[in-house]
């Protein structure tokens, strides 16, 4: 069963896949896998130009990675995948770098919620949208549960990767959790 | 007082199905307890020694009547007929049934209460002053701004799992009876010197294992500009506080670590940028939140004036017991010719700020035909009734008498802090509820407990200090010595103003002797204390030398 993601609220399957481009192993990424079931591509030079891929933060800085990455200049669509605690001059230099190697835009950031206790996540999302220097999709991967679908959404978060033991169809449900809100949202403002 | 618009209730009763349906899928093993627990702490449920404790949210402090009813109801129905004054002006249940803890919640949100981020990692009620609004010395009601700011914090998304649980605090006066400096966030309401309503912010103050007294980063901030100076503090800890160790998670270690004045500039570069971004912290202007907090009685013409404060006083003088309880519990109004009273929570036969459903409702009887239909719970465990006509007021002595209500200790020794300790709570290593009884037996002497003046005693039964006692006048703590019940003593800590953190004496000192060296205590004080001087002048000019030596005198063979 392919995983399903929320996007803008509907459901759909998820295009995207992990880069898994070096022999070392990378723990933060396969308990990303893990988390999310979505499936990684090792050989780079098997992307196709349907596939919609994420890079991570520390692999566009890794440079065994960095060589590999020139045959993603077909490729559907590029997502960058960050920690919940980075700094923004990091990301954009990050970004920045991936689309000069790949000769791609960036169209997505994912953030990385290790564990869904870890609210470091919600306050980057809004800095991000913030920022004028990225006007892609904002998403939400890791440990991701349905009880906390409606904080993503309310935070910016357009595509929501639940973890894959939650029910998709609960996870739509609960971005109608509550009727009014107190606070302006990205969406709501 | 607030009162819920459509909006406010809907989102309650939305609030009360979202908790319903992950209850029910926790029992049914669907949810596991490590992915429910936030959940049913964000709904104030915790999982205690005996029993689960739900503590419901009273927003700084206030209660209508119809509400005080439904508390009454609900510790009879569902509990075992009382509930518990928290330090924070919440009220805690300690034995309700987790299954029913939705229908109560159901409940609660027919009288516009609810139970909403009273713990949990999240920003939590807002407290203040039990005098708000009728006090002669605030500059301003701290209310409305408390209304505002639980609005933008309740359900926040972007502040439901901090590092950890974040506290504020707002005070409108000088002496301050709200423990602004020993909260996460303090704002002090403030004139300038062009007469506007200005607000200091504190931050990073707090009690428990690295008891610390907040800086301030922001003085004479305007109101428009506190929502999202607040969201600028929050956002710097959300993304910086420490989450690798629990006991090093809270905003006050983050200021220490940065230095209060790099903090100050990394929440300005934060609040600069909201300011100059399209991100919308929606709220409305403080002018609509004071439009629900107006005067709740009229000034009284000249004459009946007169009249009230001459029948006053001959009640007084035909009365001893009813003059000596307006001396103690009665506290003055910014109206001339009304008081404000105190009920005391504080008998030495029940624990400090318990109180029965019976006494809830007659207190709910009594606020109607009394106090406007209204009472406050206070942060020191009481109960306060405002608005009371002086000429009233022997009628409500004598009904809140037979109640057991009428305590004459305010302020004083045995108007205690005192956390549920080892009676109840999982976290304590001692019991305080059985010493607060006894301390409270030792100066049930009227006289000599007026002679003492006031003095803050408060006791924890943890180093999680929910009784406060780093701030006590005199604190006692709780500790676990070699599975013995031992309790440190401190003295000379302060929550006005003046905030300080008390120091403590020397080693722990046994179950049978603590009750014993607090009276060895005051003995000194009132040996060496000059004419009128108050406890904690007394200490600051003689020093903890001679009481350490008192206390910790080997006894004569």
């Amino acid at each position: 069963m392919p995983s399903q993601q929320l996007n803008k609220g509907k459901i759909q399957t998820t295009p995207w896949r992990f880069v898994i481009g070096n022999s070392e192993p990378n723990p933060s990424l396969e308990r990303l896998c893990q988390q999310s079931g979505l499936a990684t591509l090792n050989d780079l030079a098997n992307a196709t130009n349907q596939d919609c891929l994420l890079v991570s933060l520390d692999q566009v800085l890794d440079q065994v990675i960095q060589g590999q990455l020139l045959p993603l200049n077909t490729i559907q669509a590029l997502g960058l995948l960050v920690p919940g605690d980075a700094e923004l001059e990091d990301i954009q230099a990050g970004m920045a770098q991936l689309q000069q190697l790949t000769g791609q835009i960036v169209s997505s950031i994912f953030i990385d919620f290790p564990v869904f206790t870890d609210g470091r996540g919600y306050s980057l999302g809004p800095l991000l949208h913030r920022s004028a220097w990225f006007t892609g999709q904002l998403g939400a991967i890791g440990d991701i549960l349905q009880d906390q679908i409606y904080f993503y959404w309310r935070c910016g978060f357009d595509l929501i990767q639940p973890r894959q033991d939650q029910n998709i169809q609960r996870c739509q449900n609960a971005l109608n959790s509550f009727t009014h809100a107190y606070q302006g949202s990205i969406h709501q403002p | 007082m607030y009162k819920y618009t459509a909006i406010d209730q809907q989102l309650v009763r939305d609030r009360v199905a979202q908790f319903r349906d992950q209850t029910q899928r926790f029992l049914d093993g669907q949810l596991p307890n490590s992915e429910y627990l936030p959940l049913r702490l964000q709904n104030g449920l915790y999982i205690q020694r005996h029993a689960p404790m739900l503590r419901v949210a009273i927003p700084y402090g206030l209660l209508g009547s119809q509400q005080v009813r439904m508390l009454a109801h609900i510790a009879r129905h569902y509990d075992k007929g009382y509930g518990h004054i928290s330090t924070r002006q919440n009220m805690q249940f300690n034995w309700p049934v987790l299954a029913q803890v939705p229908d109560i919640l159901e409940e609660l949100a027919s009288v516009e209460m609810h139970a909403i981020q009273t713990s949990g990692n999240c920003i939590r009620n807002v407290t203040t002053d039990q005098f708000a609004g009728v006090a002669g010395d605030e500059v301003a009601d701290p209310r409305p701004l408390c209304e505002m700011i639980r609005q933008w914090s309740t359900f926040h998304p972007e502040f439901a799992f901090l590092p950890r649980k974040f506290k504020i605090a707002v005070s409108a006066d000088a002496e301050d009876r709200v423990a602004i400096k020993v909260h996460d966030i303090g704002i002090k309401i403030l004139i300038n010197a062009q007469g506007e309503l200005v607000y200091d912010i504190y931050v990073g103050g707090g009690l428990g294992r690295t008891p610390m007294v907040g800086s301030c980063i922001k003085h004479g901030l305007s109101a428009e500009f506190i929502l999202p100076y607040l969201e600028a503090i929050l956002r710097i800890y959300n993304r910086y506080g420490r989450r690798d160790n629990k006991y090093k998670a809270r905003i006050k270690i983050l200021v220490k670590a940065l230095t209060p004045a790099i903090f100050a500039e990394r929440v300005e570069d934060e609040f600069s940028a909201i300011l100059a971004s399209s991100e919308q912290i929606s709220s409305q202007p403080l002018a609509y939140f004071e439009s629900f907090f107006t005067p709740l009685i009229q000034p009284l013409p000249t004459d009946t004036l007169e009249k009230v404060q001459v029948e006053l006083q001959q009640q007084q003088t035909k009365d001893a017991k009813f003059a000596n309880w307006c001396v103690r519990n009665l506290h003055p109004h910014k109206q001339p010719g009304y008081a404000n009273v105190t009920l005391s929570l504080k008998t030495s036969d029940v624990p400090p700020g318990d109180v029965t459903d019976e006494q809830l409702d007659a207190i709910a009887e009594l606020a109607d035909q009394f106090s406007q239909g209204q009472v406050r719970t206070t942060h020191f465990q009481n109960i306060v009734m405002t608005d009371i006509r002086q000429d009233q007021l022997l009628a409500l002595y004598h009904a809140l008498g037979p109640l057991g209500l009428t305590t004459p200790n305010t302020g004083y020794i045995t108007d205690i802090i005192c956390c549920p300790g080892g009676d109840f709570c999982a976290l304590a290593n001692a019991k305080s509820i059985p010493i607060a009884s006894e301390i409270q037996g030792l100066f049930d002497n009227l006289d000599y407990l007026y002679d003492l003046g006031p003095i803050d005693l408060n006791i924890s039964g943890c180093m999680n200090a929910c009784g406060h006692h780093h701030v006590g006048h005199i604190g006692i703590l709780g500790v676990d010595k070699k599975g013995s019940e031992f309790y440190q003593l401190s003295v000379g800590g302060s929550a006005r103003d003046n905030a300080s953190i008390g120091k403590i004496l020397g080693p722990s000192i046994s179950r049978e002797d603590i009750a014993g060296a607090v009276k060895t205590i005051i003995d000194v004080y009132v040996e060496q204390r000059i004419e009128g001087e108050e406890f904690l002048s007394t200490l600051e000019r003689i020093g903890t030398q001679l009481m350490k030596e008192r206390v910790y005198a080997k006894p004569a063979a």
